[in-house]
């Protein structure tokens, strides 16, 4: 092994390594704080760059892009309340409310710390447990997988703020918007109402972007009109002096948040691990998990460096482990990873169960360059939260004109598709009136993303089961998770009933 | 009837409609349907709760139709005639007046020295 190390070291040292690296995050960094624009549209972007690269540098640059990208996205989540990536919705919870309090430099560091902290963290665990981790992986049926999905849908359900009854209206709401498109066994179409467009299903990018910054755009320009004409003094992001308090994250505050982002790593981990689970999920059971270990939940929502903490650790720990079933097994974590995987081969390498093997010292060399790229997204980031002062003194009107174009151009570059502008469209007004009527789109995005992949689980289990269903319980992994989804549900409706969650 | 209540009612229709006209005439066969349905009876047991239940606060919604229609719909106007300027006339010319018309419709005006 010691020889494989040696010369993995001898593949990174060269400049062309570090270049590229280097260009890959500061390029994530910016397609992610752009709203519209995404890590996974920066990865297909520079995606046939890789061709005239060699193996590490090409697989170099695409890792730092979705490195970069996660840490971009909280940068506008942060300080206008849209996030640059779905993965940052969740830091708007706490992000927005304390840059409205005049402390936005402490919260894009918190941002970028925690980030950085959780990203290095993950990545350590990819290099130490791949090989062991890939054979636990490996016993993770559609029976136990689906029962996961469904622990985790029930978890988001309950823990939507303000009511479970909207948290379990938003994610039946998901549920619903993920059967569109084909039956997953027959192939049939299913609600796509003649529409040839949604075949495939509604795309996440219009969706996404509908949802979170469409609406956003929409409800801001509503509070805008309305301050203005009621004399009200805007409520802007007040920036934080530079050199004070509220611009600086402090030794204590870094010492305080880093239990939860050591909890927010862990939970990252075990998403990321499990395939085509993703980012946006790790984020958001991590906050959620955070909230209620936290000494001091009822500051979560308005400002808590936890909920920043949290949120961040949460999506970026999924980086490193997303690459376990990636290079162990050859099964893309999410699209980020899937695309990666398209560098690899384009490459002529080919990840699977013998790639560990024939390809050890590459494999060094590339976990080398991911902890590398750590160090320039913290050195880059923290550049950019300087510039960060000049998005903010953008006059609003500037803001509310550009962000519906940046909206425009990033539904239409997935598939060249004017319906994709106009679904976009819709989602966006959608997200108005969801809103307002107080139901949580993070989570129903969040059981968006997992509805169709526990369909899909849960029709294969009965499958392979024959219609059985007790096949969930005979298995020891599902009947746990089954057994636990079902003692949390009871739990929850013993101790508050069936009516608004307490606020402390 | 306050707001969860309405909230309840709308919903319950929504399933009801779902029920009833769109998923048979969208699926074909029980097995397609299982998850819609599903997600149907999950969508109706909260809103029934929502509906019968003595709301524990009541807090207001917060939606003014008088704003709505003097910021929102001009705002999704413009939007509109954005998308179908750029299917006829192209994206750059379009986005060049979507640009304006928004910085104008939002009041910002700069003025001359």
């Amino acid at each position: 092994m010691f020889d494989q190390l040696m010369e993995a070291l001898n593949m990174v040292l060269q400049w062309q390594n570090f270049f590229w690296a280097l260009f890959g995050v500061t390029f994530g960094i910016i397609m992610g704080a752009i709203p519209g624009l995404s890590d996974n549209m920066a990865i297909v972007l520079l995606l046939p760059f890789t061709y005239y690269l060699g193996p590490i540098p090409g697989i170099a640059m695409l890792m730092g892009l979705s490195k970069g990208a996660n840490f971009g996205g909280s940068i506008p989540a942060i300080l206008f309340n849209i996030p640059g990536t779905p993965q940052a919705m969740i830091t708007t919870f706490d992000g927005y409310p304390l840059a409205k309090s005049g402390k936005s430099g402490k919260a894009l560091k918190t941002a970028l710390f925690a980030s950085v902290t959780a990203d290095t963290a993950s990545d350590l665990v990819l290099i130490f447990l791949a090989a062991p981790v890939a054979s636990v992986a490996l016993r993770i049926g559609p029976p136990e997988y689906s029962m996961i999905l469904l622990f985790s849908l029930v978890i988001i359900s309950l823990a939507a703020s303000g009511s479970p009854c909207r948290g379990l209206i938003a994610t039946c709401l998901g549920l619903l918007l993920s059967t569109v498109g084909c039956d997953p066994e027959m192939g049939t179409p299913r609600f796509n109402f003649g529409f040839i467009e949604l075949a495939e299903g509604i795309g996440i990018m219009p969706m996404a972007i509908g949802l979170l910054a469409f609406s956003e755009v929409l409800l801001q320009a509503e509070s805008w009109y309305r301050d203005r004409r009621s004399g009200k003094k805007l409520e802007e992001v007040r920036l934080s002096t530079r050199g004070t308090d509220a611009d600086r994250l402090t030794p204590a505050e870094m010492k305080q948040c880093l239990p939860t982002i050591a909890r927010s790593t862990l939970i990252g981990s075990f998403v990321g691990i499990v395939p085509g689970i993703g980012t946006t999920v790790g984020a958001y059971l991590s906050y959620i998990w955070s909230k209620k270990k936290s000494k001091h939940p009822e500051m979560f929502g308005k400002g808590a460096l936890e909920g920043i903490a949290a949120s961040e650790a949460g999506n970026n720990a999924v980086n490193g482990p997303n690459l376990v079933p990636l290079v162990t097994l050859g099964i893309p974590g999410n699209l980020a990873a899937a695309l990666i995987l398209g560098g690899f081969m384009i490459k002529g390498l080919i990840p699977g169960p013998q790639f560990m093997e024939s390809n050890a010292p590459l494999l060094y060399a590339l976990f080398i360059v991911l902890l590398i790229s750590n160090l320039y997204t913290f050195v880059v980031g923290g550049a950019f939260i300087r510039c960060a002062r000049k998005l903010v003194s953008i006059p609003k009107p500037v803001l509310f004109s550009v962000v519906p174009m940046f909206c425009l151009i990033g539904s239409y570059v997935n598939n060249s598709s004017l319906f994709d502008i106009w679904l976009m469209l819709v989602f966006g007004v959608l997200g108005y009136a969801l809103t307002k009527l107080r139901i949580s789109l993070p989570t129903m995005i969040v059981a968006f993303f997992l509805g169709s992949l526990l369909e899909h689980k849960m029709r294969q289990s009965l499958l392979i089961s024959r219609g059985d269903w007790t096949v969930f319980l005979d298995r020891h992994i599902a009947c746990a998770f089954l057994l636990l989804t079902v003692a949390i549900i009871l739990l929850y409706i013993v101790r508050h009933g069936f009516g608004q969650k307490k606020q402390a | 009837m306050n707001n969860d209540r309405w909230i309840g009612l709308g919903f319950l229709i929504l399933c009801a409609l779902m029920w009833i006209v769109i998923i048979p005439g969208q699926t074909e066969g029980a097995d397609e349907a299982f998850v819609p349905r599903l997600a149907v009876i999950g969508l109706a047991v909260p809103s029934l709760i929502m509906l019968v239940r003595r709301p524990p606060s009541v807090t207001p919604l917060n939606f003014d139709p008088g704003t709505f229609v003097r910021s929102t719909l001009p705002v999704l106007g413009l939007f509109i005639a954005y998308i179908v300027g750029v299917s006829f006339v192209g994206f750059y010319v379009s986005t060049a007046c979507f640009l304006v018309l928004s910085l104008l419709l939002f009041g910002e005006r700069r003025a001359k020295h």
